[in-house]
């Protein structure tokens, strides 16, 4: 075991003057018995997988399951520039896209978790984009992104159903922020605090979804968790540092997730779940059948 | 925990314990089940339930019994498969009793080679992120998750038989990790389920089989 916290995880990288994504992919290798070409095809794989999420949801050609999501991706793409933050609306556009295409049963790739799956690509993609980084460079931040995302998923957990939406999209926003850091030339201390400051921010989320379905709030929470994202990054990338250090933040959800109602944590039973507007939305879809 | 588990796995959403996971059990009933398949009963319980057309749950359970995985985007279209493919099935939603939130049960009616008449009944559960467990096939509280290759052998109680089993799997240079055999008294039949470190040869299968005390072998291949 190389590393099984954030501090160790850190302190490799800082020992040895590596980057994060160079730690994470010597665990890697060590310890699923692979290689570095290996590795890096899946990266690549996963990666296209992605982009065509990003690019089927903005066509919008697929239905969603329950019906409570259409088009949303598409119409914001249409729309105008409204702040003149062509980065922000992109990296919106992506998630919701991505978002849209898991409630359809399209292919989307888990990150960390379905539910989730829209942050990472929105935040590693949009930036790429932007910033035209190169290829390899995006394979390296999704990596960051999966080393970041096994820690939580090892000392907390990564299911809405044991720790609520913080445990997803939270997570997800943590990944995001960590991997897009260290993809703009921030430092491993930099993208561990870009990870901790966004999930800090989302720390406490329900995971209450109308019907059940990962429909609402779930699609668009995935643009407002990317956007949380980007602000992390924003300040990490300035030296802001979070007062929490990464491991105490974890811990902290793990508590939340422990404390949290069951109704709260993917059981459809409270919150927006139990609102007027969902149980008259499920009633509608109970006689739809 | 590899980090293709954390950015992973590639799948059609919407939901890795509700859609992944129903794919991957009918996946697993497919192969216990033997043979290309005719006509099963889906009978989803609790969560399971609820979910079924939200999640794809049910697109996702027959899918799987078509051998799909859980990245085909012909899930989608799951149920027009299986009618080009002739399988025909229905749901019907159960409540069992202290049984894990996402069970199903499929009942099987099919004319493959070794269950001419009533066909076959398997229980599982999908229990989170996309893994599942067979938690009963018919009668045999037996487990498999698909984790490893692994063979499922139907035999008499006499003794030897294990020791038939294991040696002839060590002749091939297999390696057993875990084992797990059950009896049915009554009906004087034996039933074990063995993960192994690499899949069994046809060949290997058929010899095994070759004995009278042993019914049958079926191999069940790695997810």
């Amino acid at each position: 075991m190389i590393y099984s916290t954030f501090s160790q995880f850190l302190a490799a990288a800082e020992n040895e003057n590596k980057e994060l994504w160079e730690v994470v992919l010597a665990r890697e290798i060590e310890e699923e018995d692979t290689d570095r070409e290996k590795v890096f095809e899946k990266l690549e794989s996963r990666l296209n997988v992605m982009e065509q999420a990003i690019e089927t949801g903005i066509e919008n050609t697929l239905d969603s399951q329950g019906g409570l999501v259409d088009g949303e991706a598409a119409r914001l793409a249409a729309s105008g520039d409204e702040l003149g933050m062509e980065l922000f609306k992109n990296v919106n556009i992506y998630a919701l896209a991505t978002a849209e295409v898991n409630a359809s049963m399209g292919k989307i790739i888990a990150a960390p978790t379905a539910g989730a799956s829209g942050v990472v690509p929105a935040v590693i993609l949009a930036l790429a984009g932007e910033k035209d980084i190169a290829r390899d460079r995006q394979q390296k931040a999704l990596l960051t992104a999966a080393g970041l995302g096994e820690i939580a998923a090892r000392k907390a957990t990564v299911s809405g159903a044991a720790g609520g939406c913080q445990a997803e999209c939270g997570v997800a926003a943590g990944m995001a922020a960590g991997a897009g850091s260290e993809m703009l030339g921030g430092r491993p201390k930099v993208a561990l605090n870009a990870f901790t400051l966004a999930l800090k921010n989302l720390l406490g989320l329900a995971c209450d979804p109308v019907g059940g379905l990962v429909e609402v709030p779930c699609v668009k929470r995935n643009a407002t968790s990317a956007s949380c994202a980007l602000s992390a990054i924003l300040l990490a990338m300035s030296g802001i540092e979070s007062t929490i250090p990464a491991d105490e933040v974890v811990k902290a959800m793990r508590e939340i997730g422990d404390l949290m109602p069951s109704c709260l944590k993917e059981t459809a039973e409270g919150g927006l779940a139990n609102t007027e507007t969902a149980r008259k939305f499920e009633k509608s879809l109970e006689s739809n059948k | 925990m590899s980090i293709f588990d954390i950015v992973g796995p590639e799948m059609i959403g919407p939901s890795s314990s509700h859609t992944a996971g129903a794919v991957n059990l009918g996946r697993l009933a497919r192969v216990i089940a033997g043979g290309e398949l005719k006509k099963v009963v889906i009978k989803p319980h609790g969560s399971f339930g609820k979910t079924l057309q939200g999640h794809g749950t049910d697109k996702a359970l027959v899918g799987g019994l078509l051998g799909f995985e859980p990245n085909d985007s012909r899930l989608r279209s799951a149920f027009a498969e299986a009618k080009k493919r002739g399988l025909e099935f229905e749901f019907q939603k159960v409540e069992g009793r202290s049984v894990h939130p996402n069970t199903v049960i499929f009942n099987f009616y099919n004319d493959g080679e070794d269950r001419e008449k009533d066909g076959i009944k398997i229980q599982g559960a999908s229990i989170g992120g996309g893994a599942v467990k067979i938690t009963r096939i018919d009668d045999f509280e037996l487990e498999v998750t698909g984790n490893n290759d692994s063979i499922w052998c139907v035999h008499k109680n006499v003794p030897g038989v294990f020791a038939h089993i294991t040696s002839m799997l060590g002749e091939n240079d297999i390696n057993i990790i875990t084992m797990k055999a059950v009896q049915l008294r009554e009906k004087d039949l034996g039933s074990c389920i063995l993960e192994l470190n690499q899949p069994v040869s046809q060949e290997t299968a058929a010899e095994l089989e070759k004995t009278d005390f042993i019914n049958f072998v079926r191999r069940i291949p790695k997810l």
